[in-house]
């Protein structure tokens, strides 16, 4: 019953999506657009699909359908409701359906939202180009990625569950979900993109109207990560959250491009600049979402994670160098409508900082993409086999942290067009004040070396420069200088600030050790005691598990474990950690001996202020969320530039500085 | 139709075709890229041991349970090099294999058996042999273990009575799978 | 003023700490540097892999044996071949992992000051798609945004 509905679901998916796909881009190109309206009806039909191929799924999951060849991949009696629900996404062809089901939802949200446009051909060709996405997706499901594919059972089956690592902590159940969010959430602005270009409208409209559904992507996104760090942190057991994985690269790389957009952007509302370029990192995102997509689920690259590998890997290049290629196409054809209207007046403007800000954040982009596919060019070229890890990306990429840093502090300050020193000093010297006691309590409080150091400095800088935003804007607005963009982009400003100070710390200042101990004994590390009580052991259906006791400072006790899976047979370190504020413990049980009287192998890694990464990502989310809400209304010239600069440009030649025309310098800073 | 409207000045060139200069080089960019993922990164790594028909590396120093070994003393008998470690499953399982092959050496004088610790610790390696048994030379040298290129344990080599190094097993052994070499 | 400090700061922040790595310093940094053969791109200091734990020794004991950087590099590239580097030496072909980027940086800064010595350029009269999405765009922000 479940494999039947399933695919019958899938199929419904495919047909709807081509169907109304190709019979809106019939009705687009012929001009009849009262076609749009079954069109309209097929896209939620893709909707109903995406609900329905989820949700039978679950209820397979839920039932222990062992018909489904997937049920018996990833399920098992003894996985507890919480984990068996994202046992869904634990392996590739269920992880399909979590596209889908997101991608189809987010074809709703359009057709809800854009309701009263149905007619309108720029809404039209987005729609168009969503459901061809959503199309490729169902055809997975169809073909080469079945996740309903019928199996025989044999007698007295029951299957293995999810991988150990996917089912031993609760972030599995967000991290993934949140990261595909992002991940599908870009495709709207990408839709609306590529029917600006297809329609050649492409002023600023398409960019207002999907301003806020790419600050939700990137939020979703910005959160994915972040849970992704943590989860790595909590359930991996080396101490660390980030190894510059090719699976965690290809999750930064569209984050990186789209903050790039999200900050260009503004560059072009506000002076109708850089459409080419923000088209193509629009379109670059999008891409680089399916290329990640790919070089996670193809093996094409070694992964640490990578648990959902399969046959699909030829299908997603394909459709990413469709993707690709045609933004390509489609940007050289409308090459002549693109001009843009702007001109930049100075350095030492605000549209200039975004302009060194994107080349920035594009240079890391390019580094990390290169660090994770040049061993497979290594190969192809002369098959020398060579790895690329965390010596390259770090020694790279604290140059261009720096300077992002810099950027953040500067940026905010500098007003549209043209700012003179003056101006830019006074604006300065309450964030520069604040980097530099920043530095000079780190040093008092005893922090060494070069980057530590200068990472507090500009993170003290920037964090001022935020602060001094969000101040003059709730002096000026009461509870309203929190929300709007501006505002809830310096929230974001400030997690960015924390995470950059608690990677910076948590890395320079911190402590790794290995201690063979005997029941009773101690080491001391960095500070703390920590002595070995006994071993234990305790079991029930899914899990046996073996743990140190661990009594930190002689107070309380932690418990490091290994703990095998019974139907997989596997065995995973579970770390231990006691969190704080200043510094976390973290102990992984190491080695554990024949005899329970025998010593353990323990190691204690001590770290400090890596809570405040954390931290940093859940204000980076709430700051996205502000950024959503609508901020103090700007005069309505300012969101729209093709005219404005026009008209700017005139009364600069007659005569009016810049400078004199206070709508525009002074617009964000009051 | 926008170039109607352009009043640019006759020396710049215009811009619609360096956009599409541009697009050109990026889409051969992405071509390269692509090429390489579709056709890159197939090739397995080469497992075989460089080790093989190659002479020993010097096993020698002291062993942990008392005594010297030396491999060169070993000339004239096949020598059974195992990696392993008492938390590895398997080294545990390929144990009685080595007493069997070790008793067999010692009876007619034609092999020995030295074994060389992965990553554990002499307190472990004394428990060990006293509960399972086995009387042979145990070498606790990380030098070993990368002269050796060992990557996981358990990983066996057998070296000829010349000193040449035959076999490498990775995974556990039997002490058949020795025997039907060495009778060759 | 606020620069003096700065400078000064950094100058305690980057004197203060000791000069070239010996001992403990000098091991931690080396287990940084080589990647554990079995755990796809991970450093041996990281990796709880026996593997690491075994080269982690290793290092330790040719440190301690008064072994140059240059000899224990020399002798993990021959166990594990030059994969075992977790930065490609930088010859040949690996090169462009250094080079590539400075040209990206550069060339991106060249193009960012190709586009603010683009000032006097002429300018683009409006369209009229582009006069009617304006008036929507303002419509629909002075309506209170969407």
């Amino acid at each position: 019953m479940n494999p039947a509905l399933g695919y019958g679901f899938s199929v419904l998916g495919l047909s709807a999506s081509v169907l109304g796909a190709v019979a809106g881009a019939y009705a687009l190109i012929t001009g009849r657009l009262h076609i749009m309206k079954p069109v309209r009806q097929w896209a939620w039909l893709v909707f109903v699909s995406g609900i329905g191929t989820f949700v039978i799924m679950e209820i397979a999951l839920f039932q222990r359908d062992y018909t489904i060849a997937y049920v018996q991949k990833v399920g098992s009696s003894t996985t507890p409701a919480l984990f068996n629900f994202a046992a869904l996404w634990s392996a590739l062809e269920g992880s399909i359906i979590l596209w889908a089901l997101l991608l189809s939802g987010y074809v709703a949200a359009v057709l809800v939202k854009f309701r009263d446009r149905a007619t309108d051909p720029l809404m039209g060709w987005a729609l168009v180009i969503m459901l061809a996405i959503s199309g490729f997706f169902f055809a997975l499901m169809v073909g080469p990625a079945n996740p309903f594919l019928r199996a025989v059972v044999p007698l007295g089956f029951d299957g293995p569950g999810p991988n150990p690592l996917l089912q031993n902590h609760i972030l599995v159940a967000f991290h993934p979900p949140m990261l595909y969010l992002g991940y599908v959430g870009f495709s709207v602005p990408f839709a609306f993109a590529t029917a600006a270009l297809i329609t050649g409208r492409v002023g600023e409209g398409w960019l207002i109207e999907t301003r806020r559904w790419t600050v939700a992507a990137w939020g979703f996104l910005t959160i994915g990560i972040v849970l992704g760090a943590w989860w790595s942190y909590e359930v991996l057991g080396w101490g660390g959250y980030w190894a510059w994985d090719p699976v965690e690269n290809a999750s930064l790389l569209p984050w990186l491009t789209g903050t790039a957009y999200l900050h260009s952007v503004m560059v072009q509302e506000r002076r109708g600049m850089l459409r080419v370029w923000n088209l193509s990192l629009l379109c670059a995102t999008f891409s680089l979402t399916i290329l990640g997509t790919f070089l996670t689920r193809s093996g094409v690259i070694d992964s640490v994670h990578a648990f959902s590998e399969g046959s699909i890997g030829p299908w997603l290049l394909v459709f990413f160098a469709v993707v690709a290629g045609g933004s390509i196409g489609l940007i050289a054809w409308r090459g002549d409508e693109l001009r843009s209207p702007g001109a930049i007046d100075s350095p030492l403007s605000r549209e200039a900082a975004f302009l060194a800000n994107n080349v920035v954040f594009g240079a890391l982009a390019f580094v990390i993409l290169l660090g994770t596919v040049f061993p497979l060019l290594a190969e192809a070229w002369n098959d020398s086999r060579l790895t690329i890890g965390r010596p390259y990306f770090d020694s790279l990429g604290r140059p261009i942290a720096f300077v992002m840093l810099f950027l953040m502090a500067s940026a905010p300050v500098l007003p549209w067009r043209r700012a003179s020193t003056e101006l830019l000093a006074t604006r300065l010297l309450w964030p520069a004040a604040a980097g530099v006691s920043s530095m000079a309590l780190a040093i008092a409080i005893g922090a060494r070396g070069l980057y530590p150091v200068l990472t507090f400095g500009l993170g003290g800088f920037a964090a001022g420069a935020a602060l001094r935003q969000v101040i003059l804007a709730t002096r000026r607005q009461g509870w309203r200088g929190f929300v709007g963009r501006t505002n809830g982009g310096m929230i974001v400003h400030i997690g960015v600030v924390l995470i950059a100070v608690g990677v910076a710390s948590s890395e320079a200042y911190k402590t790794d050790r290995s201690a063979t101990l005997l029941p009773g004994q101690s080491v001391v590390v960095a500070d703390h005691e920590f002595t070995y009580l006994e071993l234990k052991a305790d079991e029930n259906d899914r899990r046996q598990r073996i743990y140190a006791e661990v009594q930190i400072d002689g107070e309380d006790i932690y418990a490091p474990a290994q703990t095998r899976y019974l139907r997989s047979g596997m065995v995973v370190p579970t770390p231990s950690v006691r969190p704080g504020f200043s510094e976390d413990l973290f102990l992984v049980l190491d080695k554990t001996p024949d005899d329970p009287q025998g010593p353990v192998r323990l190691r204690i890694i001590v770290r400090p202020m890596i809570s405040w990464l954390w931290t940093g990502g859940a204000l980076m989310g709430i700051g996205s969320i502000l950024a959503i809400f609508p901020g103090k209304r700007r005069r309505g010239t300012e969101a729209v530039s093709a005219v404005l600069a026009k008209a700017q440009q005139n009364s600069e030649a007659s005569g009016v500085s810049p400078a004199d025309v206070p709508s525009v310098t002074g617009a964000s800073h009051g | 139709m926008a170039e109607s409207h352009e009043t640019v000045p006759h020396e710049t060139v215009p811009r619609s075709n360096a956009t599409r200069m541009l697009a050109l080089g990026v889409g051969v960019v992405l071509i390269a890229l692509i090429g390489l993922l579709a056709f890159g990164g197939n090739s397995e790594a080469d497992s075989s041991s460089r080790l093989l028909g190659k002479r020993v590396p010097v096993v020698a120093g002291e062993a942990m349970l008392g005594g010297d070994f030396d491999i060169d003393h070993s000339r004239g008998r096949w020598v059974v090099i195992n990696f392993f470690a008492t938390w590895c499953p398997q080294c545990v399982a390929e144990h009685p294999d080595l007493i069997e092959l070790d008793e067999w050496g010692k009876a007619n004088n034609s092999l020995d058996v030295v074994a060389v610790v992965f990553d554990d610790s002499s307190t472990n390696i004394e428990a060990f042999f006293e509960q399972h048994g086995g009387d042979w030379p145990v070498m606790n040298d990380s030098q070993l273990s990368i002269d050796f290129q060992i990557r996981a344990v358990p990983e066996t080599f057998l070296v000829d009575p010349d000193g040449v190094v035959v076999v490498h097993y990775t995974g556990g052994i039997t002490a058949e799978q020795i025997k039907s070499v060495i009778q060759e | 003023m606020l620069g003096l400090m700065t400078v000064f700061l950094l100058g305690v922040a980057t004197f203060g700490s000791s000069g070239p790595r010996e001992g403990d310093e000098r091991i931690q940094y080396l287990n940084t540097i080589y990647a554990c053969p079995q755990c796809d791109g991970q450093s041996v200091a990281e990796s709880n892999a026996a593997v690491a734990s075994q080269i982690r020794d290793f290092i330790r004991l040719k440190v301690n044996s008064g072994a140059t950087d240059q000899q224990i590099r020399d002798e993990l590239i021959r166990a594990y071949d030059s994969s075992v580097l977790l930065t490609p030496p930088a010859e040949g072909v690996s090169l462009l992992i250094w080079i590539l980027p400075v040209v990206v940086a550069v060339g991106g800064s060249a193009f960012v000051v190709s586009i603010l010595r683009r000032r006097q350029d002429g300018l683009r009269e409006a369209t009229d798609t582009d006069e009617e999405l304006v008036a929507k765009a303002q419509a629909s922000v002075s309506s209170g945004g969407q």
